[in-house]
């Protein structure tokens, strides 16, 4: 289980205001194989969260807990906003890139990739370039590398927020179908209430900047769902509950 | 469709021949001596009947270009990677690296002589001094230009400085260093020839002055045309190598 114990962010010397407060206080817990999601106004400090997990950078304070052991960057797996695939690396490079870091042969990573590229909606692309996909199939492809990545938690930080909608709808649901296979333990970061509310177990809410935990939202929702559960009535219950929660704002309970 | 790309890969060298054809009829026209200005059929002639000559001229010259131009690109890079692995280093040097730039090589060509003779090395020298420049400040600023995003990317799947170096920088950077790389070919056989000048066992320079202290203007004018055409050949020769190391570029050329 990640645990995330009063964690906090301050960005000294910043601005004519001096400091900038970005995370307050924030307390999560994550179990294993659970689909969590982060949602927030923007600029609020989501992916803050998730530079402060992976190192990218320093956190102010508080505690991040694996297992009750302190977490390192390698525990996680990052899925970046915008995809991230190097022009001059075929897609299967591209793919089988956390592989190769972590020393495994040229051939075997290419095997790996190859063998399971179906399952991803890429056979046939894996000697393309990635200027030859479309902007799903990109998405799918950074998917693939972050699965690929060793980390026990995969961070996803708004993968579909490029698509269009009908695009975006198609792969909320493709991801659900992978992770029915696969089951992996996920934090989302999104601001999209709908995708939230479909793909998650939980849905932390989080108050304008300095975020704070606003409320967190059990989602019980059956699996597996369909988009059909899109306009169920149960489905605009959950989201009503975060619209709410999302337009007061204001003060978190921490 | 195609007609129009025929049209359009045709048209430079019809705009050279028309030039030529515009010059030869001047000359002609206004009974130009040729010590002044020698009509282009002239030049040709003079190209043929000495042809021996100009070829070991030019392959001498051609030798110290090259040579010129590999060791820039490899001192340039090298140059630009330290400098982007150590700031401070670039800070002081770039100074340096820029003044290099403004002294005039002609006017040093003279006490190069002096200082390290007339062999091809010095040659080679001069042709460095000038061809380092563009390789090292498109290298340079290729590199800077690395996507943060993927290097912490790479950071978070346990990547060290060489293999982020490896994987993002150089391969982003390369369309730049290659820029750079052309802009220095032509200018390396220039460079060869200044080099050669004041003064050197061999070399279109040396043919050059030869002409010009007996007043042929049409030898003059031959040798010339080659260095005009050698470093268009080298710029080409430049644009093959990138097409076959870049060839994801090359792909998306296509679309």
């Amino acid at each position: 289980m990640l645990e995330i114990r009063e964690l906090s962010k301050i960005y000294e010397n910043y601005g004519e205001a001096g400091r900038l407060e970005v995370l307050d206080n924030i307390n999560m817990e994550v179990s294993r194989e659970e689909f969590v999601s982060i949602i927030g106004p923007s600029g609020c400090g989501k992916s803050t969260i998730f530079n402060l997990l992976c190192g990218t950078e320093e956190k102010s304070g508080g505690t991040v807990t694996l297992d009750n052991i302190q977490a390192k960057p390698g525990d996680f797996s990052y899925m970046p906003q915008s995809d991230l695939l190097m022009d001059w690396k075929r897609v299967w490079e591209n793919i089988a890139l956390p592989l190769r870091i972590k020393g495994v042969p040229r051939f075997l990573a290419k095997e790996r990739v190859m063998s399971e590229s179906s399952l991803y909606g890429l056979s046939g692309f894996e000697n393309a370039w990635p200027s030859e996909l479309s902007g799903g199939m990109r998405q799918r492809a950074a998917f693939f590398r972050t699965m690929l990545s060793s980390g026990r938690i995969m961070l996803l930080d708004e993968p579909f927020a490029a698509l269009d909608a009908i695009n975006r709808e198609r792969m909320q649901e493709w991801l659900m179908e992978v992770l029915e296979r696969e089951k992996r333990t996920i934090l989302l970061v999104t601001h999209s209430v709908d995708e939230a509310v479909f793909l998650s177990d939980r849905v932390y809410v989080l108050t304008p900047r300095p975020a704070r935990v606003k409320c967190c939202v059990e989602i019980g929702l059956k699996r597996p769902r369909g988009c059909e559960l899109l306009t169920s009535p149960e489905f605009n219950d959950y989201k009503a509950v975060l619209l709410k929660n999302l337009a007061e704002g204001g003060e978190g309970n921490g | 469709m195609k007609k129009r790309q025929n049209t359009a890969k045709a048209a430079p060298f019809l705009a050279v021949f028309l030039f030529l054809a515009v010059w030869e009829i001047i000359c002609r026209a206004m009974k130009v001596e040729t010590y002044i200005l020698p009509a282009p059929l002239r030049i040709m002639k003079v190209f043929w009947e000495k042809r021996g000559l100009l070829l070991m001229h030019t392959s001498y010259t051609l030798r110290e270009a090259l040579a010129g131009l590999i060791l820039s690109v490899i001192l340039g890079v090298l140059a630009a990677v330290f400098m982007y692995r150590f700031p401070l280093a670039e800070r002081a040097a770039s100074p340096l690296i820029v003044i290099s730039q403004t002294v005039p090589i002609i006017a040093l060509a003279p006490l190069i002589l002096v200082w390290f003779g007339i062999g091809i090395g010095p040659k080679i020298g001069i042709v460095v001094l000038v061809c380092f420049f563009p390789v090292t400040v498109s290298a340079l600023s290729g590199f800077k230009a690395t996507d943060p995003g993927m290097v912490s990317l790479l950071r978070t799947m346990g990547a060290n400085d060489l293999r982020i170096f490896t994987e993002v920088s150089l391969p982003s950077a390369a369309p730049l260093i290659f820029a750079g790389i052309r802009m220095a070919a032509t200018y390396s056989v220039m460079g060869a020839v200044i080099g050669e000048w004041l003064g050197a066992e061999a070399g279109l320079g040396i043919f050059m002055t030869r002409a010009i202290s007996s007043h042929r203007a049409d030898m003059l004018f031959s040798s010339i045309f080659i260095v005009v055409f050698i470093s268009l050949a080298l710029y080409g020769l430049t644009e093959l190598l990138e097409c076959a190391a870049l060839p994801w570029k090359r792909k998306t050329a296509d679309y």
